[in-house]
């Protein structure tokens, strides 16, 4: 018993170390990232207050980049104006002629961004809609431009919006001009990246990422970028595809929450057949 | 004239003063959470929280921040939405590394020479060596990238800060 003690006292540092490397480790593997108690719910309505007294601080950085992105923007829509109000005619002409249903509208709610916040690598915003606008976790988050986000945690007055620059986020996408799939990840900095796409695939600098319908988090078709440089990746036979986002995350102010919830009973599917996978695989493993 | 104080008073002031470093902690990662992109450079930020740690555990020794770091990773864990436990360890971790650098009654010196920043930077690469690999499967983003890119210049970062305290510590001194 003295010996034990003895042990005990000579490395208690070390003993004190590996059970708290163990409870943390425990702790990692029964939580998830997604996953927002009561607790947190509270911490985000906190912060989300906390963050709106310094929502007045003005970023030089953001706002000169706001207005070159506004400049341009503005050319853009001047001509796209014209060229939407021919698109227009034609296409009343064409719907009476094919008597096509009007495509119903996504049902978007507007959000002020009232903070940001960037800690290792996972960028936030949090929005100052919440339960009572009739926003749910899962719902996607964008601008007139593009994709921003996904809600992750909610209150009764704001949301907390993971945005696709995030190491966690993974985003099945698809390539506009030729219908190509793939997922789109991020790695740090500002563009975001298309691995695994084969080197015989048709990809141009130029062409339009979006959402796929491959997708169980994010609805289709809301645009994610545009591609900005494709080179082969070095040792493989995929491509590497850099890609320029299209929603200006410097100067985020204000958002639409598409009030849009992927299909519950797809997901539900899905996990059942991953654990069924993983129960297989535990059994084969034994 | 030299107080001598017992050993139940020592007791006293170190559990006042964690309660400090405690509040001092939170309120870090309050500002950590809220108010830090405005000092983020492509998403990069510096980490306060392994200054903090490295602080006290050169001041008050090894045993006693392996706790107090477990409780502000978990307390940052809360705040910043991360996975749960995920800094708990890797904060943990950092206060061991940083306590293989204290030494009894040379503290003063340590914190006010350039070993402080030196310290900070090794505990911050280790911190982000053990951190990143967590994510490394998730994200199926490079290792190696997201070491040499993000996990050193975020290292390189906090080191910068904590060059403020050890300043501290010099003026403090004289």
């Amino acid at each position: 018993m003295e010996k034990f003690l003895n042990f005990v006292s000579q490395f208690k540092e070390l003993i004190v170390f590996l059970a708290l490397v163990i409870i943390s480790l425990s702790l990692i593997s029964l939580d998830d990232v997604s996953k927002i108690g009561g607790f947190r719910t509270v911490v985000i309505g906190t912060v989300g207050w906390f963050q709106r007294l310094f929502a007045w601080i003005p970023n030089p950085g953001a706002l000169e980049s706001e207005n070159r992105a506004i400049r341009e923007l503005n050319i853009q829509l001047s001509e796209e104006v014209m060229r939407m109000r021919e698109a227009l005619h034609e296409n009343q002409r064409l719907r009476k002629m094919l008597e096509l249903k009007e495509k119903t509208t996504e049902d978007l709610v507007i959000a002020e961004v009232v903070g940001k916040s960037t800690v290792q690598l996972r960028n936030y915003i949090t929005i100052d809609k919440g339960r009572n606008s009739g926003i749910d976790y899962g719902m996607s988050v964008r601008t007139d431009a593009g994709l921003v986000g996904i809600v992750i945690g909610l209150t009764d007055n704001f949301s907390l919006v993971e945005l696709i620059l995030n190491r966690n986020v993974r985003i099945a996408c698809r390539f506009q001009r030729t219908g190509i799939n793939g997922i789109i990840t991020w790695e740090g900095g500002e563009h975001l990246l298309v691995k695994n796409i084969p080197q015989s695939f048709d990809v141009a600098v130029g062409d339009v990422i979006e959402t796929s319908n491959y997708s169980n988090r994010y609805p289709n078709y809301i645009p994610i970028g545009k591609v900005i440089n494709v080179e082969a990746d070095k040792g493989s036979l995929f491509k590497k595809i850099l890609v320029e986002p299209y929603a200006n995350f410097n100067s985020l102010d204000q958002v639409f929450v598409v009030r849009y919830i992927p299909d519950r009973e797809r997901i539900e599917l899905l996990k059942e057949m991953e654990e069924s996978l993983r129960i297989k695989l535990g059994q084969a493993g034994r | 004239m030299k107080v001598i104080y017992s050993n139940e008073h020592k007791k006293q002031k170190r559990t006042i003063r964690f309660i400090y470093y405690t509040i001092i902690a939170l309120l870090i990662s309050i500002l950590q959470v809220s108010i830090l992109e405005f000092i983020s450079v492509s998403s990069i930020t510096p980490d306060f929280l392994i200054i903090l740690i490295v602080w006290i555990a050169l001041v008050e020794g090894r045993l006693w921040i392996l706790f107090a770091a477990f409780i502000y990773g978990i307390i940052f864990d809360f705040l910043s939405n991360d996975l749960m436990g995920m800094n708990a360890l890797t904060k943990t971790i950092v206060a061991f590394v940083a306590g293989l650098f204290y030494k009894e009654a040379k503290s003063d010196i340590q914190l006010s020479s350039l070993r402080f920043p030196l310290i900070v930077l090794i505990c911050s690469i280790v911190h982000n060596l053990v951190y990143f690999l967590f994510y490394f499967n998730p994200s199926g983003a490079s290792y190696i990238n997201m070491i040499l890119i993000n996990g050193l210049a975020s290292s390189l970062y906090t080191t910068v800060f904590s060059i403020f305290p050890m300043f501290m510590s010099v003026f403090r001194n004289r």
